[in-house]
């Protein structure tokens, strides 16, 4: 009898609290959500399974968690500790990534650096309330929009708080399409929201094939801490362009993508332990990441405008919304906005290219951000 | 986050605003750079045509149509038609004369 007794104890009713069933019921959220109105199932889906498998209380003795070394989950997860998952996601993005619409109209790169203005005030923010330096660098990156690469930072910078980021991010990834038409509403007048863009030229094959080389170039030598996203981002998209490594580029987009994709958001939502994720830090994290996607949003839409003050050929201010590098959801979002208004109108095509500008952007942000930290 | 002050000394602090207009600034210099770069690309490029034609690489276009797959129509079906004609004369002239392969509702 006593060790009837004694197994109940080792039990998951013995040793869960009210906070694991919490994290629970928001994992069956998660499922809910990707499944039934489809909001970034890609991650949802395993992001919500693994809180509910990190958090069935198990006994101390017992090596089950991420957090507990020699456990399967810790090895799954040390890709993610480790910011190995991050690069390896952006080999994958890099081949999936067509920069044609980018190539033909240069100047709506300078859409996707002005979105990364949410990195930079959120990062204040996180200061003003009192989150130590590093601390604050890792969940200004949320501002970016770029699940990833707001792993790869916290990872770096503050991988105590790099559960609380990476769900914040991907949630906030997911509620794009509730998040930035307001913004873009509130700042842009009927007018503006009519301006017609013209339609990309053809970009030449060498362009594409130069394009990669030369902007890891640019970005590394300038920011060098950008070296493993950018070079993996732009090493994917040569293996796509160069036209003689389709095997490869097709691997990297389609199955190597997919199961780091399921390696990373599965260890990132069984990292969300109650005890370690359900605390005050938590709640601010996920405040200050609502307002970072509102104010990356409103940057990129009011730089936008501001461009239109100097060019003869006029901007759409949505498009500027796309800057985020939530990649293709803020450029369906422009082209949902704008169909809103005249829907004869087509900007999809238009604000994909300050949408993978901001891919680029925000991969520097990191870069930066964490040079300035470890200096 | 609760044992810790907060307010404006703890941006100035951290160096929030030092911080952040380099992180832009430098944001901006690489993106600028890159669009730059990009707008100067087929300039460079046009004078590079010249000296290595982009049709003496191999790629995506030179590799060979699976046998598998038909090959490509290209031309309009009037002259498919027109050149089926013309085939179809040349070889088999000895089992059907002129008059029966023209159109029947032909005005000639």
């Amino acid at each position: 009898m006593s060790a009837l007794y004694d197994f109940l104890g080792t039990t998951g009713f013995a040793n869960m609290n009210w906070g694991n069933c919490l994290m629970i019921l928001i994992g069956l959220i998660f499922i809910f959500l990707a499944i039934a109105k489809d909001y970034e199932p890609l991650l949802l889906l395993p992001i919500g399974f693994g809180a509910i498998v990190g958090n069935i209380g198990s006994m101390d003795s017992m090596a089950l968690s991420v957090y507990d070394e020699g456990s399967v989950l810790y090895y799954i997860y040390f890709g993610v500790s480790q910011g190995v998952f991050p690069p390896l996601i952006f080999l994958g993005i890099g081949a999936m990534t067509d920069f044609s619409v980018m190539l033909s109209n240069p100047r709506l790169v300078l859409l996707g650096a002005a979105a990364q203005m949410g990195i930079f005030i959120t990062f204040m923010g996180a200061l003003y309330l009192g989150f130590a330096q590093e601390e604050a660098a890792a969940i200004g990156i949320i501002g970016g929009a770029d699940g990833p690469t707001a792993i790869f930072l916290s990872s770096k910078l503050a991988p105590h708080l790099l559960g609380a980021i990476a769900i914040a991010a991907y949630s906030y990834m997911a509620l794009v399409p509730v998040i930035q038409p307001p913004v873009m509403k509130l700042l842009t007048t009927r007018k503006e929201r009519l301006i017609r863009m013209k339609p990309p030229r053809q970009v030449s094959r060498r362009e594409k094939i130069v394009f990669p080389i030369a902007a890891f170039l640019i970005a590394a030598i300038i920011a060098p801490g950008s070296l493993a996203l950018v070079g993996m981002l732009m090493f994917g998209n040569l293996l796509k362009e160069s036209g003689v490594t389709e095997r490869l580029a097709e691997t990297a987009r389609t199955a190597f993508v997919d199961v780091v994709t399921i390696l990373l958001g599965f260890s990132v939502g069984a990292s969300t332990q109650a005890q370690t994720f359900l605390t005050p830090d938590s709640v601010g994290i996920f405040a200050l990441g609502a307002a970072s996607f509102a104010v990356a949003t409103a940057s990129g839409v009011l730089f936008a405008k501001f461009m239109n003050l100097f060019t003869k050929e006029k901007v759409n201010p949505l498009v500027g919304a796309a800057g985020v590098s939530a990649v293709p959801d803020s450029a369906r979002v422009v082209q949902m906005v704008g169909h809103q208004e005249d829907p004869h109108n087509h900007l999809l095509m238009n604000a994909m290219a300050p949408n993978v500008a901001g891919v680029i952007g925000s991969a520097i942000c990191a870069g930066i951000l964490w040079s300035v930290m470890v200096k | 986050m609760p044992e810790f002050s907060s307010g404006i000394q703890q941006v100035i602090d951290g160096q929030g605003v030092p911080i952040s207009v380099a992180g832009m600034t430098i944001v901006f210099s690489v993106l600028t750079t890159i669009a730059g770069f990009i707008a100067m690309l087929p300039k460079v490029l046009e004078w590079v045509n010249k000296v290595l034609p982009e049709s003496a690489h191999h790629g995506p276009t030179s590799r060979p149509v699976p046998k598998t797959m038909p090959a490509p129509v290209t031309g309009d079906l009037s002259s498919i038609a027109a050149a089926a004609l013309a085939y179809h004369t040349r070889h088999f002239q000895g089992t059907t004369t002129r008059d029966d392969t023209r159109p029947r509702h032909s005005p000639a």
